[in-house]
């Protein structure tokens, strides 16, 4: 076979190959059809000009590639200026980001007419962040346009459906997603949520672990492993944070800092800045200026935490100490009016928590207050085997960060494959039922003043957690 | 009040017994079967209950040569054979005979004793509702009665049931969801339960949702006894909302009346509201969280003690409200506590099963009445009451195994109709329509739902059209999810199946009089294969369209899936089976393919249907040859880099004919690591966009399925499998289920087989990862009851 037939042949083929896929795009249902991306501004124009009085729009709000005065947009505008309805639904990552350009797209949508809802990518059910993928247009409630699904965030091309089930289906998507959503009104006025900066410190902090970690109370091997992923895991909301146990600290540490508007805060352990940042947000809504301290063993938490303190412009301290040898020292006993530290005791063995407990309470001041959780092994409803869950947390991360693609340096893979090492060495320790550990806090002399059981989503099973505040009487 | 059916059964078996002796002795040999059947008739007409128009005889079976059936006919048109027919065996001792024949008739599968379960709350006050429920019933003749567990549905219809007795009515109390239940054991109560013809007999028919397919056959039974006879009978039927619809189906005009446990909360707390102590009531209220039976402990437990109970107090009273206050020894506690755990998830728990370790702990628990016993299960009652007593064991017995590893370890030993029957009676409804799914639960409970629901609608067609409009394709894949489901419905299919199509050994399965319309779908291939032709200019092939036979093709086709269709009937027929392999033996190229070779997936599906039938590449010669040739690479074989071209245009693209031949590969027992196979799974991945696309359900249904046979998580597949079954549920998407291909140019059986595949997919599913359900229902619960644990 010459070379010149065999490029012939091949071209032939690869020209079959071209009328198959054009044939099959173009011979499937008949109430279905499949556009590529290419041609999306004479999507919008076409869709634009047939329109008869209502369209309906989920946007994914892309900070990177977005420019308010684009093509789509003005179209948009303009089919409302003339008299139609256009309500467009945008789903950022997460607040705070690039709120300027997303405020001047909502002012230049409000002044055309052009109704508009805000939500973020963490408050949608899980369902739907699969469900809306790229994109999704309802016109007149007889057609969708909606992105092919793709793993970028960048769709290949785009579907038209008049099929019943594609209307309803969209319908229910729309419905869901504006329940969640906020009006694009309330956006300003709406707070920074406490995990906002994570999406841009989890690089940050991976990237130093590797360098600062030489080990803690969790592995003194070296704890590269968990606190390089530990945002990660935050970010996907796969692990035990204070935030699943916001209104717990709040209340508590509200009450504490009204009480003592100047008090000193000692954080004993924590994994990054989100103890630090319910203390500050207690501050912030209290008009308190406590001083506050962050005690660890390992630099890398300390790092995030001065890290987000220079974000919010609160002063931190921080230090590098063993908790035995900094609560033993004489210059800090009954030093501090307010412990915190979130899921901490669960690090120790039953021996050491004993010995940790009685620590917290010789470096508070006669009426100081701690204020923590630990979690209650013997309520945990697990079913699975640890081996088969640990998998399930791998897979589970990799699905959840694939959304978080265009926003994190990680890629999913990695983050997957950094979730099930976390997943399978991370020990934490059986404390026995509730009773027993509110039994070792009044032994140690504590009083305890708030308690309650919390199911909280739990990381490899739903789990049980005491929430704990004691005073020193 | 309480409907002893023991007694009564008992009492039928001895005078047959008796009266079987005495004919032996007369006839001094052998009875015949007429005879048998004359024996069995005297019997009955000496214990059952002269009526005029329920009646329970003995007749023969036409269909089993030799058998016997009890029968219960109800006028005018109601007539069902019980459990099953007895086989007369004239070489057997006529005594013995019908000894084990009444056994089968009337114990199988287990000795009954149906009573109204005894709730502490059904002792007590009465509810505003209760006096309408019975005022209804006496001028309608049919009430239903919705809410959710423990909001005193069972509580209002005791008392009515007590009101109705003493103006003369009887009662008749049937749980659905009572794995001994069956249509059977409610008529024969009806049978035997001597009534006074003036009045009327009231059913009570429980837990409509606990079984749709009994729930459907009993209801549609009840209501033609009604329609025909008005002024004799009355239902008061009891359900969850889920299974509102299926009283429908038979009910059109029943009242609903919605039962909430408030309402039984406010008649409880009543008392205590006259003493102005708001706060009590509305501490109870909370504590209940709408749990009728929770709200009545708490409530005695104030009027004890002046104070409310926590979760722990609570647990306690009901322990001791269960035992009687007997003392227990550590083993009856410990066995106590896993038959409790098993009971809050509204699993009855087997004797046998129960009396594995300890069968002394079980005697103690039965003698003093904590568990009560019918037939081969035991239960402690209401879920409720079942969790508060699990609470309570549990805290006293030490290191115990976790309540979800408890429920899986017997769901896995009781097999699949036990399982089915959990995950009936489970409340998923507030798991599912959880916004937070961290752990895949809720995503779980949804796809279960949606599965039921895709059962339902297959049911629902299926009794409406058995033909599926005369097509025997969607009928064969309709079967499949009903095969489990609803066996009623699958014999009808079966009835249309097995008479459209002949079986032959030697020779491919043909229509019996006229062709079914799946036909059509292969005159529109032919179209799509011409106009392939006609594209093709790179390389035509062997067989062009015009060369192609049609009905032979159709007819391979289906022989894949009536073999497929008779592999996964609930009672295989194994001639059947036998003749459909050896036709796929005989008609076989030497190749190794079925025709046409130009269609893989024709292949492919004899190659299911035989994997269905058990055969693979290990144990049958045709299955190793077909396995070979799909595996052959181009230009030889079909295969390239496992990659199978439809050969039929763009009837169907090269992903779902690639997904059809590498399941069928894998079905068959081609290893996971077969290069052919890998490259195959590795294709679809990377056409993941192609087959997820707008239209292309039947290619993601297919893709779907053989990237899990592989081993891939269902994890990673969840988005496209979640919006594949809310597709499938859109009542839109069913209304072209019964057009012809010509008609929709898509195939006939779309929709059947889809609902099919994903109704596998999700069981499959659940078989693998059934602890992860059972894991979020604990935590809904163990919600539930934290409230005040700690208080």
């Amino acid at each position: 076979v010459s070379a010149d037939t065999t490029e012939s042949t091949f071209l032939e083929q690869a020209r079959q190959l071209l009328l198959d896929h054009r044939a099959r795009q173009d011979g499937g249902d008949p109430s279905v059809v499949h556009i590529p991306d290419s041609i999306l501004p004479e999507l919008h124009r076409a869709a634009g000009t047939s329109l008869k009085s209502k369209v309906l729009q989920i946007i994914p709000f892309h900070v990177d590639r977005w420019n308010p005065e684009a093509f789509e947009h003005l179209v948009w505008r303009q089919v409302a200026t003339m008299g139609h309805t256009v309500e467009r639904l945008y789903v950022a990552p997460h607040r705070g980001v690039a709120t300027d350009v997303l405020e001047r797209q909502l002012a230049l949508d409000d002044s055309a007419g052009v109704h508009t809802f805000v939500t973020f990518v963490t408050a949608l059910p899980e369902d739907i962040q699969g469900t809306v993928g790229a994109g999704l247009w309802i016109l007149d409630d007889e057609t969708v346009v909606a992105a092919e699904p793709s793993t970028d965030g960048i769709p290949d091309g785009w579907t038209i459906s008049q099929r019943p089930p594609d209307i309803n289906a969209a319908r229910d998507a729309w419905n869901v997603m504006v329940d969640v959503a906020e009006d694009s009104g309330d956006t300003t006025a709406a707070t920074l949520a406490l995990e906002e900066p994570l999406v841009l410190s989890a690089d940050l902090v991976c990237g130093v672990a590797d360098i600062l970690c030489a080990g803690d109370h969790v592995a003194p091997e070296g704890c590269g492993w968990y606190h390089g992923t530990w945002q990660y895991l935050r970010l996907l909301d796969m692990v035990s944070t204070p935030t699943w146990h916001s209104t717990f600290y709040l209340e508590n540490l509200s009450t504490a800092l009204r009480a003592k508007p100047t008090s000193r805060v000692l954080i004993t352990g924590t994994a990054d800045y989100s103890m630090f940042a319910y203390v500050d947000m207690a501050a912030t809504s209290t008009g308190s200026s406590p001083e506050i301290t962050v005690l660890d063993l390992c630099t890398t938490p300390l790092f995030a935490c001065r890290w987000y303190a220079k974000r919010v412009g609160r002063a931190v301290g921080t230090v590098s100490e063993d908790i035995v040898a900094f609560g033993e020292s004489e210059s800090q006993r009954g030093a501090w009016e307010i412990i915190t530290t979130d899921a901490f005791m669960t690090r120790f063995s039953e021996e050491e928590c004993h010995r940790v407990a009685k620590l917290w309470f010789g470096l508070l001041t006669p009426g100081g207050i701690l204020v923590t959780t630990i979690r209650i092994h013997s309520r945990t409803p697990g079913g699975r085997d640890e081996e088969s869950a640990a998998r399930d947390f791998g897979v589970r991360a990799h699905k959840r960060a694939e959304r978080w693609r265009p926003f994190l340096d990680s890629p999913p893979e990695q983050i997957a494959a950094r979730a099930e090492v976390y997943a399978r060495r991370m020990v934490s320790a059986d404390l026995g039922s509730e009773l027993d550990v509110l039994k070792m806090l009044e032994d140690v002399g504590f009083d305890v003043v708030d308690k309650q059981l919390a199911e909280v989503p739990g990381e490899l099973h739903p789990t049980t957690y005491l929430e704990v505040a004691c005073t020193r009487p | 009040m309480s409907l002893d059916h023991r007694s009564a059964s008992d009492q039928l078996a001895k005078a047959m017994m008796g009266l079987a002796s005495g004919t032996r002795a007369a006839a001094d040999g052998a009875l015949t079967a007429p005879e048998l059947v004359a024996t069995i008739n005297d019997a009955i007409a000496a214990v059952a209950v002269d009526d005029p128009v329920l009646r329970l005889e003995a007749e023969l079976d036409p269909g089993a040569p030799a058998g016997v059936a009890l029968v219960c006919s109800a006028a005018p048109d109601i007539r069902f054979p019980f459990a099953r027919s007895i086989t007369f065996d004239s070489s057997r001792d006529p005594v013995v005979w019908v000894r084990d024949a009444l056994a089968l008739a009337l114990e199988w599968p287990a000795p009954r004793d149906q009573s109204i379960p005894s709730l502490p709350a059904t002792q007590g006050v009465d509810l505003p509702r209760d006096s309408q429920v019975a005022d209804l019933l006496q001028r309608d003749g049919v009430v239903t009665l919705v809410g959710v567990s423990a909001s005193g549905k069972t509580y209002t219809a005791a008392h009515v049931a007590t009101n109705l007795e003493a103006f003369g009515w009887t009662v008749s109390f049937t749980d659905i969801g009572n794995p001994a239940c069956g249509l059977d054991l409610l008529f024969l109560q009806l049978i035997l339960t001597p009534r006074n013809n003036a009045s009327k007999h009231l059913f009570i028919i429980d837990n409509v949702q606990g079984n749709p397919g009994l729930a459907r056959a009993c209801l549609a039974a009840v209501s033609r006894l009604s329609s025909n006879q008005p002024d004799m009978w009355a239902s008061l039927i009891l359900t969850w909302p889920s299974g509102l619809q299926i009283v429908r189906e038979s009910f059109l005009a029943s009242r609903v009346i919605p039962c909430d446990g408030d309402e039984v909360l406010n008649t409880l707390t009543k008392s205590l509201a006259r003493r102005d102590d708001d706060d009590i009531v509305n501490n109870i209220r909370a504590l209940s969280g709408g749990d009728a039976l929770i709200g009545h402990l708490a409530v005695d437990y104030y009027h004890v003690n002046g104070s409310l109970p926590g979760a722990s107090e609570l647990a306690d009273v009901a322990f001791h409200e269960i035992t009687h206050d007997e003392p227990l020894s550590d083993q009856a506690i410990a066995l106590l506590y896993e038959i409790a755990v098993l009971g809050q998830f509204e699993v009855d728990v087997a004797a046998n099963y129960a009396a594995r370790n300890d069968p002394e702990a079980l005697s103690e628990l039965v003698s003093l009445g904590v568990v009560r016993n019918y037939g081969s299960f035991v239960t402690i009652g209401h879920r409720t009451l079942a969790a508060l007593v699990a609470a309570y064991a549990g805290s006293h017995i030490g290191k115990v195994a976790g309540p979800v590893q408890i429920v899986v370890n017997y769901l896995k030993a009781a097999g699949e109709a036990q399982l089915v029957a959990t995950l009936e009676r489970l409340d998923l409804a507030k798991l599912s329509s959880s916004t937070r799914d961290q752990h895949g639960s809720a995503f779980l409970a949804n796809a279960w739902q949606s599965a039921r629901v895709l059962t339902r609608y297959t049911s629902h067609q299926t009794r409406a059209d058995p033909t599926w409009g005369n097509n025997a394709a969607s009928a064969i894949f309709a079967g499949e999810p009903l095969a489990r489901f609803d066996v009623g419905a699958w014999e009808l299919i079966a009835e249309f199946v097995r008479t459209s199509w002949t079986v032959t050994p030697d020779c491919l399965p043909a229509p019996a009089t006229k062709l079914t319309t799946e036909r059509i779908d292969f005159d529109e291939i032919a179209k799509r294969m011409a106009e392939e032709d006609k594209r093709n200019t790179a390389g035509a092939y062997e067989m062009t369209a015009d060369q192609i036979d049609l009905d032979r093709t159709h007819r391979t086709w289906m022989l894949g899936l009536l073999l497929g269709f008779e592999a996964n009937a609930p009672v295989r027929q194994s001639a059947r089976i036998a003749e459909l392999v050896a036709c796929a033996s005989s008609i076989q190229d030497a190749d190794g393919w079925f025709y046409p070779p130009r269609i893989p997936w024709v292949t492919a599906r004899v190659l299911l249907g035989l994997a269905a039938a058990g055969e693979s590449v290990h144990t049958s010669a045709t299955v190793k040859a077909a396995c070979d040739w799909l595996r052959t690479p181009a230009p030889s074989g079909p295969s390239q880099f496992g990659v199978w071209d439809s050969g039929t245009g763009t009837w169907n693209t090269t992903a779902v004919t690639s997904a059809m031949c590498l399941l069928a590969l894998v079905r068959c027992g081609v290893a996971l690591d077969d290069p052919t196979v890998k490259t195959a799974h590795s294709f679809l991945l990377a056409k993941r966009d192609a087959w997820l696309e707008v239209g292309r359900e039947m290619d993601a249904a297919e893709a779907l399925q053989v990237l899990l046979l592989s081993g891939d998580n269902w994890r990673t597949v969840q988005d496209d499998l979640g919006r594949l079954l809310h597709w499938a549920r859109d009542r839109e998407a069913w209304s072209t289920a019964l057009h012809s291909a010509a008609d929709v140019q898509d195939e006939s059986c779309k929709v059947p087989q889809i609902a099919g595949s994903m109704v596998r997919l999700v069981w499959a599913i659940l078989n693998t990862d059934i602890s992860l359900l059972v894991e979020g229902v604990a935590t809904e619960m163990s919600n539930r009851l934290l409230r005040g644990a700690t208080a």
